[in-house]
């Protein structure tokens, strides 16, 4: 914290931008004109680059930046391909434009239409393959910036699509049908490699991806009813995704801040080198934890209630007839099923390793609890996630009137005591209180039963072994061994080892370096291709200014002559044309 | 209410009866039935030892366990009787509140710093991971099959008359069987009598524990064997009046603890690396299960 | 209309006002335009939650035509 005070200038730049950013996010949800609406979301991508890009001074944070910037304006660029097309067609920068202009083409155009903008939003929501961005820049930036990042920016993604859902005409079913593939994919592979990252933030990041997955399933499942003309299938998908939507900023946010503390007290991000911290720091501890349960969509809190409306929705499905949507409604069943228990095994191992056992490096002697004004917000965080868990149906009623934006028609007024199939809802809370109470009566009994009885300490059942130290305690590494083996196939891990051997045994090692599939094809063999293209063209760069001078006297030639030359071009191409 | 009585009074014979079988069946005399139940109150009578890592989080996890499962309890239906608590999809409250349990089961474990204990916590966290489909397939396909989304209705729709439904009825008893057997660690997933705690899964997790916190634990396990047994029970008693269904339940109840005394005195465990393949094999029966329904219900035109 | 206004004002103001602060006054100055432009939206925001539409139009150019925002 100390280091950072000192850069004046750099906090100046950030609490500007910060600012800026955030007039900027909310301007793009109230902008009914693409024009401005373009202008709005390359206000957040830039004001994000600069808040991404704080800690300056390290090569890796202003790669990331740099990584964030052009898929950013990747993620403009098909946007403004989405827009203009409108506009050139309609001569208007409005958004009811694009309503009145995909009505009137075919469908196959429409859907083309709605891709270009669901591509767009999409790298920013950070969809597979679209993620690649998401695992470098949430680690670079300053946590309250990685915090912001993830609850918020990649929400405006989620907006996006939500938005252009509703501006579209086309047919909503294969749409559904694609995000529901996209984000059934998103959801496993981002808590697959969640699960075998190193670095807490980093893990982090990919568990962004894995609730945009979640909440693309509920968009999916809405989507699909909206075009079926299945009201309550639609109204339990947005309504899931919506409320996920709030959840995963909520939980996602206090995950970011609690690392944030970790690495204010401990100076590092690698969960090998961490753990016993929630002795040093008990309240950081207890935020994460919540936050944990919640992200793992477990009762009683907020996780569970979003969680709870999608499988609705998916069990609802079931009842419709055709064989296609029953084998998609199961298999999106399974998945998110697997997604559940994949994200606990993941936010175990983040938990127990960082914050339980003993250390397995020596920690900073400072290592301590952050001060209670930087808790506080936290704090607020956690309030929220219980209320949520605990009063699902007050959050759910206020969902209605942006539900019912979907549903359409307006014959259904989407409310929890008048549909049906949410009326569990209510016995939903009703569960988690009795759970609540009946936790906090059996703990009393314990204590009453306890009291009576001697307690002592002692060291840990060492199983015979005497000499223990804290290196001996399981890893994250060794945690998620026998999975990281059984997925092998999807995942991607280097490994660097040095065995042991010699009379006088030298120091052994073993590391792994897990690293992207999508990204290993997606970004860099496109990248190495186009780097190997154009070190062909390396020759023109020589270095010798008299070339430089020829470069641009041709060019001019070249800009000069073309008017001359211009109706001999035309009549080509008219040539050419009539060929 | 009727479900949570009987799942009780299950439970307390249930682990008794297993251990008994398998001194039979291995020659010997063996303990009494209420032995196991007669532990736990002993257990509840004792003293307790902490370890010096452990933090706040280890002497709440058994409780938050113990009451994960009575949670899952209240869900359970019998028969025509609802459950304490019933409503659509409470299946999936079932399955999450478990995980509740789970979760802290693991980071208890994680809490000691023992390297042993981590490992099972590991394997814990693994194969419940793995469970976890086939259970939502087995419920997805059954719901399909009656139309409706609760467990009582289910149960109470789930008419089995044609021959393939009888197929399907065993396929989910299997289903349900395992599921049971990965939850509360039992053969051929986990050896609760082994004598290395390299091999172990959820007994290596409490090595830990004592006293009060040990005996809530084994309480726990006790009746999440009755609760899954009641699951396999409410397959079949649909809408069979009291008179037989009340005895029926406790006969398959005892079936099921003989079956499993004498599986496990006759068969080894899995090994450790054959384990993700058992459960995830599980998984694919479930959706066999599924493609059953599919078949009665003649979507496949 | 004046809060939506005063809403696009607050970001440039914070443009002027937050260089000239010291390292403290910086952090507090930026909490204190955020919460103000959050309590401005959040207003507008509620109020459409709970079912009143709020459109109103800025003046735009000859290109773009009049930009249009609303909360719906």
């Amino acid at each position: 914290m100390k280091a950072y005070r000192q850069q004046r200038n750099n906090l100046t730049l950030h609490s500007i931008t910060f600012v800026v950013q955030h007039a900027a996010m909310i301007s793009v949800c109230v902008i009914q004109n693409s024009f401005a609406f373009l202008i709005a979301w390359e206000m957040i991508a830039l004001t994000s680059f600069l808040v991404i890009i704080f800690e300056h001074e390290h090569i890796a944070t202003i790669k990331a930046g740099i990584n964030y910037l052009i898929q950013a304006h990747f993620s403009i660029l098909f946007l403004m391909i989405g827009f203009i097309w409108v506009a050139s067609k309609t001569g208007s920068y409005d958004f009811e434009a694009i309503t009145s202009y995909s009505a009137s083409i075919p469908v196959s155009a429409s859907f083309m239409l709605f891709m270009f903008f669901f591509i767009g939003f999409a790298i920013k929501a950070g969809f597979v393959p679209f993620h690649t961005w998401l695992p470098y820049a949430h680690p670079a930036a300053p946590s309250h910036v990685s915090g912001i990042m993830s609850g918020v920016i990649i929400k405006i993604g989620i907006f996006g699509i939500l938005r252009m859902l509703l501006l579209v005409k086309t047919d909503f079913t294969s749409v559904g049908y694609l995000i529901l593939i996209v984000s059934l994919i998103s959801g496993l592979y981002g808590v697959m490699l969640a699960i075998i990252q190193h670095n807490l933030k980093k893990l982090l990041a990919y568990h962004s991806i894995e609730n945009i997955g979640i909440i693309g399933i509920g968009i999916g499942i809405g989507c699909i009813g909206t075009g079926t003309g299945n009201q309550v299938l639609a109204a339990l998908g947005f309504a899931g995704a919506l409320l996920h939507t709030l959840n995963h900023a909520l939980f996602k946010s206090l995950l970011f801040y609690t690392a944030g503390n970790v690495y204010q007290a401990t100076h590092t991000m690698d969960i090998e080198k961490l753990g016993g911290l929630i002795k040093r720091m008990p309240q950081t501890a207890v935020l994460f934890l919540i936050a944990a349960i919640a992200i793992s969509g477990i009762p009683p809190f907020n996780g569970f209630v979003s969680e709870f409306i999608i499988y609705t929705g998916l069990y609802n499905w079931l009842s419709d007839a055709s064989l296609l949507s029953l084998l998609a409604a199961i298999f999106s069943t399974m998945g998110l099923a697997l997604i559940g228990g994949l994200a606990m095994m993941c936010f175990t191992k983040a938990f127990g390793v960082v914050f339980l056992g003993t250390a397995r490096c020596e920690l900073p002697s400072s290592c301590k609890e952050v001060p209670f004004l930087q808790l506080f917000p936290m704090y607020i965080l956690a309030v929220f996630i219980v209320l949520i868990g605990l009063f699902p149906v007050s959050f759910i009623s206020l969902l209605s009137q942006p539900v019912s934006l979907f549903i359409g028609t307006g014959s259904l007024m989407f409310n929890a005591s008048q549909l049906n199939a949410l009326n569990a809802i209510q016995p939903v809370s009703w569960a988690s209180w009795i759970l609540i109470l009946l936790v906090i009566s059996i703990f009393l009994v314990r204590r009453f039963v306890m009291s009576r009885h001697k307690i002592s300490t002692g060291p840990t059942w060492g199983c015979g072994y005497v000499a223990s130290t804290p290196k001996i305690q399981y890893t994250a590494s060794s945690f998620v061994r026998t999975y990281s083996k059984l997925f092998a196939p999807f995942l991607l891990i280097g490994k660097h080892e040095e065995e042991i051997h010699g009379i006088i045994p030298s120091e052994g090692k073993y590391h792994t370096h897990p690293y992207d599939e999508v990204e290993k094809w997606l970004i860099d063999s496109p990248l190495k291709l186009n780097k190997s293209f154009m070190g062909r063209f390396l020759f023109l760069n020589n270095g010798k200014l008299q070339f430089y001078i020829l470069y641009g006297v041709l060019f001019i030639l070249a800009v000069l002559s073309i008017p001359l030359i211009y109706q001999n071009i035309y009549s080509f191409i008219g040539f050419l044309k009539q060929l | 209410m009727l479900s949570v009585l009987l799942i009780v009074i299950a439970s307390i014979f249930f682990t008794g009866i297993i251990i008994r079988t398998k001194s039979l069946a291995s020659g010997r005399k063996g303990p009494g039935i209420m032995q196991p139940v007669l532990d736990v109150i002993r257990l509840f009578r004792k003293g307790v030892v902490y370890s010096e890592t452990t933090s706040f989080v280890f002497q709440i996890a058994p409780t938050i366990y113990f009451a994960s499962v009575i949670m899952a309890m209240l869900v359970v239906p019998f028969g025509q009787s609802r459950g304490v608590l019933s409503f659509n999809g409470d299946f999936i409250f079932f399955a999450y509140v478990l995980a509740l349990g789970k979760f802290f089961s693991i980071i208890a474990a994680m809490d000691t710093g023992s390297s042993f204990e981590g490992m099972g916590a590991s394997r814990e966290a693994l194969y419940s991971m793995f469970a976890e489909p086939a259970f939502f397939i087995l419920m997805g396909s059954l719901a399909l099959l009656s139309g409706h989304t609760s467990f009582q209705e289910i149960f109470a729709a789930l008419h089995i008359g044609s021959q393939i439904s009888y197929a399907l009825a065993a396929l989910a008893t299997f289903v349900l069987l395992m599921i049971a057997m990965i939850e509360s660690s039992r053969m051929p997933i986990d050896d609760p009598k082994t004598h290395l705690e390299l091999t172990m899964i959820h007994e290596v997790m409490i090595l830990d524990n004592s006293g009060f916190d040990l005996g809530l634990i084994f309480t726990a396990g006790y009746l999440k064997f009755a609760i899954y047994g009641a699951l396999i029970v409410n397959l079949f008693i649909g809408v069979i009046p009291y008179q037989y269904a009340i005895p029926s339940f406790f006969a398959i109840q005892f079936v099921m603890a003989v079956a499993i005394g004498l599986i496990e005195s006759f068969m080894a465990r899995f090994r450790m690396s054959h384990n993700p393949q058992f459960i995830v094999a599980l998984t694919s029966v479930s959706l066999l299960i599924f493609f059953g329904v599919l078949l009665i219900l003649q979507k496949f035109m | 209309m004046n809060l939506v206004i005063a809403f696009i004002l607050v970001p440039f103001a914070g443009m002027l006002l937050i260089p000239f602060l010291k390292v403290n006054g910086k952090g507090i100055a930026a909490f204190v335009l955020l919460a103000i432009n959050a309590l401005i939206s959040s207003y507008f925001a509620i109020q459409s939650l709970l079912g009143d539409a709020i459109v109103f139009t800025l003046p735009g150019s000859f290109i773009t035509g009049d930009f249009t925002a609303c909360f719906t």
